[in-house]
């Protein structure tokens, strides 16, 4: 019967064999490989994927002009010639569903990286200068982080104003404090390491320091952490639409539709179903993905450091 | 301990005078106010009128004295007047608050009535059927906008079962039977993101629980299968809900204004809506402050509790 630190040794021996023979991959393809092994994630990152293509392609996939008003056919249900009915002004819902996905993908993902660029500078900034600075700053993020997210968003909307590009501000500054404390962690903790000592003692200077050694350990958490914040963010993008404080109509947006539906409610059920059950399938193929991101990630970093 | 407390006292004193500064910039800084609301669009803007009304209003000094006498009226409890209905914005929050306590208090109820058992018996039975339907009910859960569900789940009860809930707001004092009726909906829109948050979490916590040695010697000691479940290992699994619930009270503070919008409840919710149609920002303000001061001061008594429970903690 093996002992405790016998068992120990001997798969630190099989892993060390096995990183010695593994053939030279990038990490970006072990990583990959890594979140493939469930399949749920794999389900994940295809729904991902084929949103995102719908989306981008909005203009050839859907049938008719998101915007085209046929009064004719107002309120009609689902049938062969509009898949998903029409709305209360006779536009085709199912054009409208594809073109509010894009309007959320491009808000959202517009607003995640604007968040994520500058939270993080942010982050590593305050992580690095240390001290004073730093203690000021966590006292400035812990004041944001006092704010609950969806009513800062309607606040700033009420300061910026709605549209398209009023949103996309408004989501970046609400995950800008997320983002600066999600890598003020690890910058910490990489400072007190001592390959950082011995790179200022060879007169490295701090931007080289903090780009080239310290931001190659952050990549990857953010990574997870953004897309957990995208689905977050068309959330929040939607709630914001539902309200009538984002894109406006007759701008099509998920928000909007499942507003205007309310009053149809019972008239016209799939006004409301398919652009929320749009949002639903978002939201759950990002989380998916980020999930098994977030699981591939993370023995990468305990693993193979 | 003591150290602890006045430690996270002044962190939190700290957060809420920020919180005020930022409230009061974000109003400052948003189009229109109130002398644009008292003139409206027909009144000749002369110099000296603009002049004479900022004088009036305080709004000629810098912006940093402005600050301090709008601090200090707040503290005297003078959150101002509503610029549409001149009534004191603290007589409309008052109205207001108790739709949403209400609301907030029974969907956490629910959240916790419903989530903590269901993860407790997904962790006995893990892996089982029980365990994996409530995995995919939480995942699904996550993603469900409230909003949405709530509109389903008022289309569901109005075909299927022909139930309307009633129009009027009453409050649980005065009419028990139709306040729940009003609000039984409404708080498990409200509550379901969170059901799924509870039951991973406390899934995850009892299954990290079990294995333990003191649930060893408990079941060792001859005490009845349920006592060591739900006396002793929940007790710690607990611990960790206390961790989220400063998140699921942020969560439904937000959440709050959908769900009110969806069933009209005269809530904070559609009073801060409201208030930004109209762009009548005393209004705005007030919501704002309050809303963030209760949710500053949950957080502060969820770490206070935990530094009471986890020793370790407080050496922070």
């Amino acid at each position: 019967m093996m002992t405790a630190p016998d068992l120990l040794k001997a798969q630190e021996e099989l892993l060390l064999d096995d990183m010695a023979n593994r053939p030279a991959r990038s990490w970006i393809a072990d990583v990959f490989s890594e979140a493939i092994r469930s399949r749920l994630v794999v389900v994940g990152f295809v729904i991902m994927l084929i949103i995102t293509l719908l989306a981008i392609f909005a203009s050839h996939v859907a049938p008719y002009d998101p915007e085209e008003i046929i009064a004719a056919q107002r309120l009609s249900s689902p049938n062969k010639e509009h898949i998903f009915g029409t709305d209360h002004l006779g536009r085709d819902i199912l054009s409208r569903v594809l073109y509010g996905v894009q309007t959320s993908l491009a808000v959202s993902l517009s607003s995640i990286f604007l968040g994520m660029f500058f939270g993080s500078i942010l982050g590593l900034i305050s992580g690095y200068i240390g001290g004073r600075f730093d203690n000021v700053m966590n006292r400035i993020l812990d004041v944001f982080f006092g704010i609950p997210t969806l009513l800062f968003a309607i606040a700033l909307s009420a300061v910026l104003g709605t549209g398209i590009l009023n949103p996309i501000i408004a989501i970046a500054i609400i995950n800008v404090p997320f983002f600066a404390r999600l890598v003020r962690g690890p910058t910490l903790a990489e400072k007190a390491k001592q390959y950082i000592l011995a790179a200022r003692a060879i007169g490295a200077d701090t931007s080289r320091i903090v780009f080239r050694y310290i931001f190659p350990n952050v990549i990857p958490i953010v990574i997870v952490q953004g897309t957990v914040s995208l689905s977050y963010a068309i959330l929040i993008e939607a709630s914001l639409g539902f309200v009538g404080l984002g894109v406006q109509p007759p701008t099509p947006s998920l928000g909007n539709m499942l507003n205007e539906g309310r009053t149809f409610l019972e008239l016209a059920p799939w006004f409301s179903i398919f652009p929320g059950l749009a949002i639903m399938i978002m939201i759950m193929a990002f989380n998916l993905a980020g999930d098994g991101l977030r699981d591939a990630l993370d023995p990468m970093m305990r693993g193979t450091r | 301990m003591f150290k602890y407390i006045v430690r996270r006292t002044m962190a939190t004193t700290f957060t809420l005078i920020g919180i005020t500064i930022v409230v009061f910039l974000l109003i400052r800084v948003a189009p229109g106010d109130i002398i644009d609301t008292m003139l409206g669009i027909y009144t000749k803007r002369t110099p000296e009128l603009i002049a004479e009304m900022e004088a009036f209003f305080g709004l000629d000094k810098p912006l940093y004295i402005q600050y301090f006498y709008w601090l200090g009226d707040i503290l005297q409890g003078d959150l101002g007047t509503s610029w549409r209905t001149s009534k004191p914005v603290l007589e409309l929050l008052k109205e207001s608050l108790p739709v949403t306590l209400e609301l907030t208090s029974l969907a956490m109820f629910i959240t916790v009535l419903i989530g903590v058992p269901v993860g407790v018996i997904s962790a006995l039975k893990r892996d089982k059927l029980f365990d994996n339907v409530a995995r995919i009910f939480s995942f699904a859960a996550l993603g469900l906008p409230n909003f949405w569900q709530a509109a389903m789940m008022i289309l569901v009860t109005s075909l299927l079962f022909n139930w309307f809930p009633p129009l009027s707001f009453v409050t649980i004092f005065e009419n028990p039977k139709e306040s729940l009726e009003l609000m039984i909906l409404p708080a498990i829109a409200l509550g379901t993101v969170n059901i799924a948050n509870v039951v991973r979490l406390t899934r995850s916590a009892m299954l990290e629980e079990m294995p333990k040695d003191y649930i060893r010697t408990a079941r060792s000691k001859g005490l009845k299968e349920r006592a060591v479940i739900w006396g002793h290992a929940l007790r710690n699994a607990l611990i960790s809900i206390i961790t989220i619930i400063g998140l699921m009270v942020g969560y439904m503070l937000g959440g709050a204004v959908t769900v009110e919008a969806v069933f009209t409840l005269p809530g904070i919710g559609r009073l801060i809506l409201w208030s930004i149609y109209q762009r009548d920002y005393p209004v705005t303000q007030g919501v704002l402050l309050l809303t963030c001061t209760f949710f500053v001061l949950i957080n502060f008594i969820v770490d206070i509790l935990y530094g009471i429970i986890n020793p370790q903690i407080r050496y922070d």
